[in-house]
C-alpha cells in the first residue's frame, strides 16, 4: 500500500560506450576467439620441433622465444587456445543446457520436481568440481571427453539453481500471473515471457562458468591429465616448460599469463553483458 | 531456539546422506579403474593365478559388493582404509603425514583471502565508482579468473627466481622459517579467494549502504564509524554464504599449488595417487576432502543462524 | 519567535554528463517553534527533495542551491554544515517503517547509539533512558529487547519515531511517515506524532501525499509540483478557498467519505440481475500457516455489479481475489462462477477453463510489474487477442489502447517509457482483451497518485458502464470504494464482517470493525485524530 514514488530512471541518458577496460577484455576475448577458430589453419607448423634452437629467449625470429623441443611459444600459444577455448565453451554451454532443462521447470512448476532438483543440485554443488575431475578422469585414464563430461556435470547444479532461483522470483510477479490468466500455455509463458527476463543473469552466468572452466580444464591439463604430452593446450606448455624458468621464462609465464587474461576478460565481458541486457528492461 | 535447532539437525542429517552417497562412488573408484580390479589393486606386480587369488582373499573380492562396500566403510571409521599399492605403507599414516602442510598452507592462504579481500571489498564499495574502486575491481576479476597454478609460477618466476626474496621450492624447518617458505604458495592460494570475498563484500555493502535504515541512521546523527558499523556488520551476513564456496575453492587450489611449489602435502599426494592409480590412496583422501567440506558447510550453516537473528526465532523479514 | 528553519530560494539540480536538470526550485519555507508546516504534493512534486536539502542527505549527484538557516545556523545544503545538526536540531522520520531499522540491531541498542558516549557506557543510565524514549512513544520497556523484524509495521514507526528524537531535536520532518502502514495504525501513528510534537514545542514538517492529513494535522500548507510551490497559506484557507487550479483539482480528486457523490447512470440495484459469481464458505490456509488467511467467505457479484472488498492488510481480502481469478487454489469451499459450480480452477477441465478463463480477469497493484519489461505494449496485447481467439493485428491492439484513453503511438513503446497511470491503463486494456463480463481490480489504484487515481477510476466507471461488466474491486481504501461500488464487503483477519449496499455501510455501520475502520479514513477536519476510539465490540 506504498505510494509509488517517482522511480529514477535508471541512467538511461549515460553514454552507451563500454568503459576502457571492457574494451580491452572484449579485444582479448575475441582475439582468443579467433585463435580458437583459425589458429590451427594458420599455423600448420606451429608444432614442428627444432631441437637446434631450443629454449632460446624471446629474439626477433621468435618473439617469445622457443620451448624446449625448438617450437615457436607464440604460435604455440595461439594454436594452443583452441584446445582450452572449446573445452570452456563446451562445458559452459553444456551445464546451461542441463540447467535449463531441470531448473526452468522446478522454477516454474516447484512441488516434487523442484524438490529433487533442488536436493540433487545440493548434493552436486558441494563436490569441488576440479577435484572429481582430478580423479575420475585420472583413475579412468579417461582423455578430455571425459574430463568435459564430467565438468558438464559438476557446474550444471549451479546453472540449475541460477535458472530456477530467476524463474521462481519472476513466477510470482504480476506480469506473470496475467500471462497464466490469459489462455497462454506454460511454455509459451515460462520461454517467452519469463525467459528473456532472466537471460541477463543466465547468460552473465554461463560467460562466469567459461571462466572457471577455462581454469579448471587448464588445470586438469597443467597435471597431466585431460590432453595428450606434447599438444599444444595452454596449460601443458605451461607444465612442460616449468622447469626451464631460467632459461626462458615465457615459454611457462606466457600460457599463465593467456589463461589468466582469457578468463578475466571473459568475466569482464560476461558482466558488461549482464548489465547491458539487464538495462534492455529499463529501455523505452 | 527449537526451531533452528531443528533445522540444524535436518541439515546434519541431510550432510550424513551425502556423505554416504558419495562415499558410495568412491569405494566403486577400485571397479570404475579400467582393467580387472585384481590389477588395480596388485599395482606393477605381476598378475599370476597366485597373486590374484591372493589379493581376492585379502581385499574379499569374493564377497557380495554391498559386504564389500560396508566392510570398507566401517574400517574406513575405524581409521584403517589399507595399505598404498605403491608403497605398501598405511594409508592413514601416509595421509597423517601430509595433512599438517596442507592444513598450514590452507589456513595461510585463507587467512590472506579474508585480511585482503574483506577490507578492500568495503573500501571499493565506500568508494563506489572512483577510480580506486575501479582498480579493485578489476584485480579482483583477476584473481578472480587466474588458476592458481598460473598465479603460482607467476610470483615465483617473479619474487624467487628473479627477485630472490623467498625460496622456490620446500617447506621450511621451524614457524619462521616454514612462514618463510609457504609465503608465495599462500599468496597463490589466497589471491583467488580474495577476488571471491572482494566481489561479495562489495556488492553485499553496496547493497547495504542504499538501504533506508542507513539514510536514517544519518538523518538521526549517529557518526559515519557507527553508520558504517551498521552497514558492514550486516552486509557481511550474504558474505558468510560465500564463505563455503571459498574454503572448498582454496581447498582444491591447494592441490594445484603443492604440484607448483613442490610441497609434500595432500594435494601432490593425491596427484601422485591418481597417476599411479594407487586406489586406496585417492579414496582416502577423497574421503577426507568430502567429510571436510561437509563440516564446512554445516559449519557455514550455523554460523549464518548465529550471524541473522531473522532466521534464528523463525521471523520474516 | 525566531523560525527553527528558514528556507528561501531553495533548489535542487542534477547534473550527468555535463547537463543540468532542475528538478526543485524557489521553494520558500520558514517553520518556528510548536509550528506544523505540510508539503503536500504527488510523486515527483519535489517534496522529498525538499526534505533531503535541509538535512544535506541529497543522493549523489543531487546538488541543493539557495538559502537555508537550520536554528540560526546557516548551512545552505552544504552535507559538512549539516551533519553536526542531524538528529541534533533537526531530524528525519521515514516512509518505510519496514526497512527504516537496522535489521539485525535490538529496539534497545539501536536507540542507544545516538545517545550521547557518557550516558551509553553507563549501562544503568543507557537502559533508563532508553525506557524512558520507548514510553515517550507508548512502547513498552521490553521492547528494547527485541529485533525489528517482531514489531508490527505500527510499533515499528513508534520507535522510528523515538529514534528520530533521541537527541532532542527542536525540527522533525516526517517524510509520508504512515503511508507503509494500515488506516487504523495510521491514525494511531499521526496522533502520536502531534502529541509528542505538541509535548516538546517543536517544529514539525509533514510531507504527505493526501491532501486530508496534511489539513488534519498541520496549520499551513504548502502545495508542490513539478518541482515549484504552487500555493502556501493557512490551512483553513487552502481548505475553503484554493486559489490555484491545481489545488482546486487536488482537491477534488481527494477520495472522501463527506464529499457528495456525482449521480451516474450505472448506479442501479442489480439485486434483480442473475449472479454472475458466487462463493460458497470459501477457505484459504497457505500451508505451514496457522491460522486460515480466508475462512468461510460467501459473496456474491451479480451480472454488470460493482462490489467492493474492503479490508486491511491480512484481512484475506486479497486471497479471495485470487482465489476467485484462480491464481490460488482454495482450501474448501466452492466458486460458481458464469453459471458453472466448481471447486477450484485446477479442478475444471481444460477445455472449461479455457471456455471461462476469457469471462474473469483481473488487474494488479503494481503498474511496474505487471507488465513484461521486455515486451511493446503492442506485443503485449495483441499476443492476450490472440490467445483469445480475437483479432489480433495492430489496429485491434490500437483499438484496445484507444478504449483505454492512450495515444496508439504508445504501441510501439515498452513499459519503462510509460507513466504509473499510463501502466494501469495499459493493465486494464489487457484485461479488457478478453472481453470479461467480471474484472477484479486488486489494490488496481492505491500505488497512483491521488488526481491519477480518480482518472483510473473514472475510467473504470465508463468502461463499466459502457461494457455492462461487473467488477469485483479489492481495496483497503473506503473513500475510494465509495466512489465505484453498489455493494460492500468488509473482510477482518480472513473473515467477512459486515456487508451491503455500499451508501448504507459507509452511513450506518453495523459491525464494530467497520465503525474503527470508517473513523480511520482521514479526514479533512482536524476532529477525526481526536475523537476516541470506540471500543472494539
Amino acid at each position: 500500500m506504498s505510494v509509488v514514488e517517482a522511480r529514477p530512471q535508471l541512467a538511461r541518458s549515460r553514454r552507451r560506450w563500454p568503459g576502457l577496460l571492457v574494451v580491452l577484455a572484449l579485444v582479448i576475448t575475441t582475439l582468443a576467439a579467433l585463435a580458437a577458430a583459425f589458429g590451427p589453419m594458420l599455423l600448420p607448423n606451429a608444432q614442428a620441433q627444432d631441437l637446434m634452437t631450443g629454449l632460446t629467449g624471446p629474439g626477433s625470429e621468435h618473439w617469445l622465444g622457443t620451448d624446449d623441443l625448438g617450437r615457436d611459444v607464440l604460435q604455440l600459444l595461439v594454436v594452443g587456445a583452441r584446445p582450452a577455448i572449446v573445452g570452456a565453451v563446451l562445458v559452459a554451454l553444456g551445464s546451461m543446457l542441463i540447467g535449463h532443462l531441470v531448473g526452468l521447470p522446478a522454477g516454474w512448476r516447484g512441488g516434487w520436481i523442484d524438490l529433487v532438483a533442488m536436493r540433487w543440485a545440493d548434493l552436486m554443488f558441494s563436490l569441488p568440481a576440479l577435484l572429481v575431475a582430478i580423479v575420475v578422469t585420472g583413475i579412468l585414464g579417461g582423455g578430455f571427453v571425459l574430463a568435459i563430461i564430467v565438468m558438464v556435470f559438476l557446474f550444471s547444479p549451479g546453472d540449475t539453481r541460477v535458472v530456477r532461483a530467476a524463474v521462481f522470483e519472476q513466477r510470482r510477479r504480476p506480469y506473470v500471473e496475467a500471462a497464466t490468466l490469459s489462455n497462454l500455455s506454460a511454455p509459451r509463458i515460462v520461454l517467452r515471457h519469463i525467459w528473456p527476463n532472466i537471460a541477463p543473469v543466465v547468460v552473465g552466468n554461463a560467460f562466469l562458468n567459461f571462466a572457471f572452466a577455462l581454469v579448471a580444464l587448464s588445470s586438469l591439463s597443467f597435471l597431466g591429465m585431460g590432453v595428450e604430452p606434447g599438444s599444444a593446450d595452454w596449460g601443458r606448455t605451461l607444465a612442460e616448460n616449468r622447469t626451464y624458468l631460467a632459461s626462458n621464462p615465457w615459454a611457462a609465464t606466457a600460457p599463465g599469463l593467456a589463461i589468466i587474461l582469457t578468463a578475466a576478460s571473459v568475466s569482464i565481458v560476461g558482466d558488461w553483458i549482464h548489465q547491458r541486457l539487464d538495462e534492455r528492461g529499463q529501455s523505452r | 531456539m527449537r526451531e533452528w535447532g531443528r533445522f540444524l539437525l535436518v541439515r546434519l542429517a541431510g550432510t550424513v546422506v551425502v556423505v554416504l552417497i558419495l562415499s558410495i562412488g568412491i569405494f566403486s573408484l577400485v571397479y570404475l579403474s579400467p582393467g580387472s580390479v585384481e590389477q588395480t589393486l596388485l599395482g606393477n606386480r605381476p598378475v599370476t593365478d597366485a597373486t590374484r587369488a591372493a589379493v581376492r582373499a585379502q581385499y574379499h573380492l569374493d564377497d557380495p559388493l554391498l559386504t564389500q562396500y560396508l566392510r570398507w566403510f566401517g574400517d574406513a571409521i575405524r581409521g584403517d582404509l589399507g595399505t598404498s599399492i605403491r608403497t605398501g605403507g598405511d594409508v592413514v599414516s601416509m595421509v597423517g603425514n601430509r595433512l599438517p602442510l596442507t592444513l598450514a598452507v590452507t589456513l595461510y592462504g585463507g587467512l590472506l583471502a579474508v585480511l585482503v579481500g574483506v577490507p578492500l571489498g568495503i573500501l571499493a564499495a565506500v568508494r563506489r565508482g572512483r577510480l580506486l574502486d575501479r582498480l579493485v575491481v578489476a584485480g579482483s576479476v583477476a584473481g578472480l579468473s587466474a588458476p592458481p597454478f598460473a598465479l603460482g609460477l607467476l610470483l615465483l618466476m617473479v619474487f624467487a627466481v628473479r627477485l630472490d626474496w623467498f625460496p622456490v621450492y620446500g617447506s621450511g624447518e621451524g614457524f619462521l622459517d616454514s612462514l618463510w617458505h609457504l609465503t608465495l604458495p599462500a599468496v597463490a592460494l589466497g589471491l583467488a579467494g580474495a577476488g571471491l570475498l572482494v566481489r561479495f563484500t562489495r556488492s553485499s555493502l553496496v547493497r547495504e549502504l542504499g538501504q533506508d535504515y542507513v539514510t536514517f541512521a544519518r538523518a538521526r546523527g549517529l557518526s559515519d564509524r557507527q553508520v558504517l558499523g551498521y552497514a558492514v556488520r550486516n552486509s557481511l551476513v550474504p558474505v558468510l554464504t560465500a564463505a563455503g564456496l571459498i574454503l572448498t575453492s582454496t581447498l582444491v587450489a591447494t592441490v594445484l599449488v603443492e604440484v607448483v611449489f613442490a610441497l609434500p602435502g595432500l594435494g601432490s599426494l593425491l596427484v601422485d595417487s591418481v597417476t599411479f592409480k594407487d586406489v586406496p590412496v585417492v579414496q582416502a583422501i577423497a574421503l577426507l576432502l568430502t567429510v571436510a567440506i561437509a563440516a564446512i558447510n554445516i559449519l557455514v550453516d550455523a554460523s549464518y543462524l548465529i550471524a541473522d537473528p531473522r532466521l534464528r526465532t523463525g521471523g520474516r523479514a | 519567535m525566531r523560525a527553527l528553519l528558514e528556507v528561501r530560494g531553495l533548489g535542487v539540480t542534477r547534473s550527468r554528463d555535463g547537463e543540468t536538470v532542475t528538478l526543485l526550485s524557489d521553494v520558500d519555507l520558514a517553520v518556528g517553534p510548536g509550528e506544523s508546516v505540510a508539503l503536500v504534493g504527488e510523486s515527483g512534486s519535489g517534496k522529498t527533495l525538499t526534505a533531503r536539502s535541509i538535512l544535506g542527505l541529497l543522493p549523489a549527484g543531487l546538488t541543493a542551491t539557495g538559502s537555508i538557516i537550520v536554528d540560526g545556523v546557516t548551512v545552505d545544503g552544504d552535507p559538512a554544515k549539516t551533519k553536526p545538526l542531524r538528529g541534533e536540531r533537526v531530524a528525519l522520520l521515514m516512509q518505510d517503517p519496514f526497512t527504516l531499522l537496522n535489521p539485525l540491531r535490538r529496539v534497545g541498542p539501536q536507540l542507544a547509539d545516538a545517545l550521547p558516549s557518557a550516558v551509553r557506557r553507563n549501562p544503568a543510565a543507557r537502559s533508563q533512558e532508553v525506557e524512558r524514549r520507548l514510553a515517550e512513544v507508548g512502547l513498552d520497556a521490553k521492547v528494547a529487547g527485541q529485533f525489528p523484524f517482531q514489531l508490527s509495521g505500527g510499533m515499528r514507526q513508534r520507535v522510528g519515531v523515538a529514534a528520530a528524537l533521541v537527541r532532542d531535536p527542536v525540527l522533525l520532518i516526517a517524510d509520508e511517515p504512515t503511508t507503509a502502514l494500515d488506516v487504523t495504525t495510521q491514525r494511531e501513528v499521526l496522533r502520536l506524532i502531534r502529541r509528542v510534537q505538541a509535548d516538546r514545542g517543536m517544529g514539525f514538517i509533514l510531507i504527505t501525499h493526501d491532501l486530508r492529513v496534511a489539513f488534519s494535522m498541520c496549520e499551513r500548507v504548502l502545495v508542490l509540483k513539478d518541482g515549484r510551490v504552487v500555493e502556501s497559506g493557512p490551512t483553513q484557507e487552502i481548505r475553503a478557498n484554493p486559489r490555484e487550479e491545481y489545488t482546486k483539482r487536488l482537491l477534488d480528486a481527494e477520495p472522501s467519505l463527506d464529499k457528495p457523490l456525482p449521480p451516474w447512470p450505472g448506479a442501479a440495484v442489480h439485486d434483480a440481475a442473475p449472479a454472475l459469481l458466487r462463493t460458497v464458505d470459501l477457505s484459504k490456509t497457505f500451508p505451514g500457516s496457522a491460522s486460515p488467511a480466508l475462512d468461510s467467505v460467501s459473496i456474491t457479484v451479480h451480472e454488470g455489479e460493482a462490489v467492493g472488498v474492503v479490508g486491511e492488510s491480512g484481512s484475506g481480502k486479497t486471497t479471495l481475489a485470487r482465489c476467485v481469478v484462480g491464481l490460488e487454489t482454495p482450501t474448501a469451499g466452492s466458486i460458481e462462477f458464469a453459471g458453472k459450480e466448481f471447486d477450484s480452477w485446477a479442478s475444471l477441465s481444460g477445455a472449461d477453463r479455457r471456455r471461462l478463463r476469457g469471462d474473469v480477469q483481473m488487474v494488479f497493484q503494481d503498474p511496474y510489474s505487471s507488465l513484461n519489461p521486455m515486451r511493446s505494449i503492442g506485443a503485449t496485447l495483441s499476443e492476450i487477442l490472440h490467445a483469445f481467439g480475437k483479432p489480433s493485428r495492430r489496429p485491434d491492439a490500437e483499438a484496445l489502447l484507444e478504449r483505454v484513453g492512450l495515444p496508439t503511438a504508445y504501441a510501439q513503446r515498452r513499459p519503462a517509457a510509460l507513466s504509473g497511470g499510463q501502466r494501469q491503463r495499459v493493465a486494464i486494456a489487457r484485461a479488457l482483451a478478453a472481453q470479461p463480463r467480471l474484472l477484479i481490480c486488486d489494490e488496481a489504484v492505491s500505488a497512483l497518485d491521488v488526481s491519477v487515481q480518480a482518472q483510473i477510476l473514472e475510467l473504470l466507471r465508463e468502461l463499466r458502464t459502457d461494457l455492462g461488466m461487473a467488477l469485483l474491486f479489492v481495496t483497503h481504501d473506503l473513500a475510494v470504494v465509495r466512489e465505484i461500488t453498489d455493494r460492500l464487503y468488509v473482510m477482518q483477519g480472513g473473515r467477512c464482517v459486515e456487508s451491503g449496499p455500499t451508501d448504507r455501510v459507509l452511513t450506518m455501520p453495523e459491525d464494530a470493525y467497520t465503525r474503527q475502520l470508517l473513523q480511520a479514513v482521514p479526514r479533512e477536519d482536524p476532529s477525526w485524530l481526536n475523537r476516541r476510539r470506540t471500543p472494539p465490540g
